[in-house]
């Protein structure tokens, strides 16, 4: 049984969905250090992005099948701040995401962070939506 | 320095101005850490986190905080072999999970 199919069942009948998930766009990288921001460039989550769009085509099939109707929706930057890039790779691999940046990337946040301290922050789009659980037809 | 996220609050504020937590009981499916869990619990009544990584689950039991303990239940589980019982929820957050 799928997860969407699940979460239905779970839900009370004037219950809601909250979807809360990355926006099918690369992360930007930047070092923030003394007040300055150094934008490094994005990363290549292109594999990434096919699977959010699959995911979301599964949940406007839900949509389109009565189960769920979209209420509202939002979008946002998600920022996550690490100290040097060993953490980011640690954090990652830990959490199974592929990290595909470019080794002039990394060797900048290298030499940024070494040389003058501050963090590494990765800025990630996001799209949240709420929608409304709507009973199943016969 | 620790990992830190989403230090200005954008991300609960954000699912705040969607949903109100308000004496809700809430279900949510990848709560990996807790931490979007804890933007939201205080409000919420009741909480249940699933999470399939149970490092993650051991992560957001030891993490959560002490006046959130009597209201909020981790679980190392897949939304899918999840079953409530009788249990039914107001609100399913389905966060980072696809």
């Amino acid at each position: 049984m799928n997860a969407l199919r699940r979460i239905h069942e779970c839900l009370r009948a004037d219950g809601t969905l909250l979807d809360v998930h990355p926006q099918p766009e690369n992360s930007q990288i930047e070092i923030w250090q003394d007040g300055l921001i150094h934008s490094l460039g994005e990363i290549d989550q292109k594999e990434d992005h096919e699977e959010i769009e699959s995911a979301r085509v599964h949940l406007r099939s839900f949509e389109q099948r009565g189960l769920f109707a979209k209420d509202r929706r939002c979008f946002f930057e998600l920022l996550e701040h690490h100290p040097n890039v060993e953490s980011w790779h640690e954090r990652w691999a830990e959490e199974g995401y592929r990290l595909v940046a470019t080794p002039e990337l990394l060797k900048s946040a290298n030499d940024l962070l070494t040389s003058g301290g501050g963090e590494l922050v990765i800025r990630e789009p996001v799209r949240a939506t709420s929608l409304r659980r709507l009973p199943e037809k016969d | 320095m620790p990992v830190s996220f989403d230090r200005n609050g954008v991300e609960t504020a954000a699912i705040h101005d969607l949903v109100n937590f308000t004496g809700k009981k809430v279900l949510e499916v990848g709560c990996g850490d807790g931490r979007l869990t804890w933007g939201y619990a205080r409000t919420a009544d009741e909480v249940v986190g699933l999470d399939v990584n149970e490092k993650k689950i051991k992560a957001a039991v030891a993490g959560c905080p002490q006046e959130l303990r009597p209201k909020v239940r981790f679980k190392a589980a897949d939304i899918s072999g999840f079953h409530p019982g009788d249990e039914s929820f107001d609100i399913a957050i389905l966060s980072y999970s696809l």
